[in-house]
């Protein structure tokens, strides 16, 4: 919303702008939504736009976290466990007598817990943040198999409060989907409006100058990383209230739609450059082509060759950007 | 020249060894308000150990800094820009993606205060405007100062803000370590001209630079360091660029009128000379 505002001014030798990349963006979707609804009559349709939302909801709020994240320059593929993770903690705590609200805080803490240890690892021991989040993504998804003794079980919730509200409408649109919206919001107004968001794109654009000016660099990722723990937290307990129960390999593998997401909407994979809206943007648009896979009967085993070759478009594009960049600075 | 008053930073019999390497040894340098020193030397010389002595990032093991005449400890960069004592570094520090108005306030943003002090937030437009103010005293033209991130601006451009914002906050002292390395002949000339408007705003600029006629053109006064001992410190008038090439490679400087002796102990009279 706020990102869509960005003043730019074309002048001499001035390349198309953020805002401009975005209104691309928003031209494919809308292709794409054409080409759909010439092949199926079910694509313009209110049920089919709220089963988008709903299976976009929990994705976009997991997208939030992630994309400031890489805009600091590091990265958390750990996402999806930590989502099943508080999955299960919440589940688990409700279903031994917590109130809903102490449940929901309980899996909340438990995803800050795991955003800390991420972020004691990647910014205070410094590993490396893709192999370092792989890592802790087998741990916590152990974790979250045997938390509360279930193994690979899943969990049916008894207190239906946080399912009735997942699988709730208000004025049509699905709960999930406003609060997809009001994290995206959040995230980018605490992006584009505070000096926090200032100082993620900082450390990421150039952490040398960040730390000359001042900044407290290490806190800022760190910051970063407990966000996106957080927001995969709130998706864990979105995902138990949208299936009734807490599966623990829930979110398996989300980490790469998000990705795919994140950087279809003009994020860079070396950080210091990102948006929010772009990102759900970019959420939005793998959402509409999954969705159209689905109603045009695509074999299942053919949407993660849609998923891979939409990611590689989009690093390809993000790799020639860089490429473009780097000879400028060449000449 | 005319009488510059008293140095407003000062450092006095400054020393530092790396293990066995002496990097500094014994060297006074003073910076006077509204003038250009230029700190010249071979490599090695122990430029940037002063430099960097000056402005916080390393300490000396031996000598004393005076800030306004007055004893004072420079323990981190942080206590320098306090000072107002900023640095233009080699590399810029500038964040490429981010635009002129946010690499102006990078660490420094103004946020809005009263009840919504906590949340940070950033007064945008008032950034915009102290920063086209300060690109328009300086005569720096950009196409924006806000929207268009400094990677799409030329290098003079970007060394231009990377100054401005330098002088935006040095209100005392403004080190720039070779601002001109990586310009064409026009940038440079610029950029040199930028240097001058800066130290007319009465603030000390300290030059450090290995290209000899910039020296000459905007320095006021010439600070040669061979093998971290300074063996001059001299007015920049009468000095020509053979002779300045001899101090740097080594040159007794006894056998010339016109410089002060090794380890010249009154800054302030060379400067005053």
């Amino acid at each position: 919303m706020s990102e869509a505002t960005v003043r730019v001014r074309r002048g001499h030798g001035i390349r198309r702008g953020l805002a401009s990349d975005q209104l691309g963006l928003l031209v494919a979707i809308a292709v794409l939504s054409v080409a759909i609804s010439q092949q199926t009559p079910y694509f313009f349709d209110q049920t089919n736009f709220s089963n988008i939302g709903v299976a976009i909801s929990y994705i976009g709020i997991i997208t939030a976290g992630f994309t400031l994240v890489m805009i600091a320059g590091g990265i958390d593929l750990s996402v999806g466990a930590v989502a099943a993770l508080a999955g299960q903690v919440f589940a688990y705590t409700l279903n031994n007598g917590t109130s809903v609200l102490l449940a929901v805080a309980l899996a909340i803490a438990a995803g800050a817990a795991c955003g800390l240890f991420n972020a004691l690892l990647m910014v205070v021991v410094g590993i490396n943040a893709i192999v370092g989040t792989i890592a802790t993504q087998f741990l916590f998804r152990g974790l979250a198999y045997t938390f509360g003794g279930g193994g690979a079980a899943s969990t049916a919730i008894a207190d239906t409060t946080i399912s009735d509200l997942a699988n709730g409408k208000w004025l049509g649109v699905p709960v999930p989907t406003y609060l997809m919206c009001a994290v995206f919001l959040a995230v980018g107004l605490l992006y584009r409006l505070t000096r926090f968001g200032s100082n993620v794109a900082a450390v990421g654009g150039n952490k040398v100058a960040a730390r000359r000016a001042g900044i407290r660099v290490g806190f800022t990722l760190a910051s970063a990383y407990v966000i996106s723990s957080v927001c995969a937290a709130l998706a864990g307990v979105l995902l138990v209230g949208l299936n009734g129960g807490s599966v623990p390999s829930s979110a398996m593998g989300i980490e790469l739609t998000v990705l795919a997401g994140v950087i279809i909407g003009g994020t860079s994979l070396v950080g210091g450059v990102g948006s929010i809206l772009g990102a759900a943007l970019g959420v939005l648009g793998l959402g509409i082509l999954t969705n159209g896979l689905n109603l045009l009967g695509v074999s299942a085993f053919m949407k993660p060759v849609a998923l891979g070759t939409a990611l590689l478009l989009a690093i390809s594009i993000d790799s020639l950007k860089q490429r473009r960049r780097a000879f400028k600075d060449e000449r | 020249m005319s009488d510059r008053g008293s140095p407003v930073f000062e450092g006095q019999g400054l020393s530092k060894r790396y293990g066995p390497v002496v990097a500094l040894d014994d060297v006074d340098f003073a910076v006077y308000p509204g003038q250009v020193v230029a700190l010249v030397g071979d490599n090695g010389a122990g430029k940037s150990t002063l430099v960097k002595i000056l402005s916080g990032a390393v300490q000396p093991d031996e000598g004393t800094i005076l800030f306004h005449g007055e004893k004072a400890t420079i323990n981190n960069p942080h206590d320098a820009r306090q000072r107002g004592i900023e640095t233009v570094y080699q590399d810029l520090a500038l964040v490429p993606a981010r635009d002129t108005t946010a690499n102006m306030f990078l660490g420094r943003e103004l946020v809005y205060g009263g009840v919504l002090r906590p949340l940070c937030l950033l007064k945008r437009r008032a950034m915009a405007k102290f920063t086209e103010q300060r690109l328009a005293e300086l005569g720096i033209r950009l196409p924006s100062a806000t929207g268009v991130p400094v990677e799409r601006l030329s290098g003079g451009q970007r060394q231009a803000v990377a100054v401005a914002r330098a002088s935006a906050w040095a209100t005392n002292v403004l080190f720039m370590d070779e601002p001109t390395a990586a310009l064409g002949v026009q940038q440079t000339a610029a950029v040199l001209e930028l240097v001058r408007k800066v130290a007319s705003q009465g603030i000390g600029v300290v030059l450090i630079t290995h290209i000899m006629p910039h020296v000459m053109d905007v320095a006021d006064r010439l600070v040669v360091l061979r093998h971290g001992r300074k063996v001059a410190d001299i007015p920049s008038d009468g000095v020509t660029t053979e002779e300045l090439v001899r101090l740097i490679v080594g040159f007794d400087p006894e056998d010339n009128p016109h410089l002060a002796h090794d380890g010249a102990r009154d800054a302030s009279s060379g400067a005053g000379a």
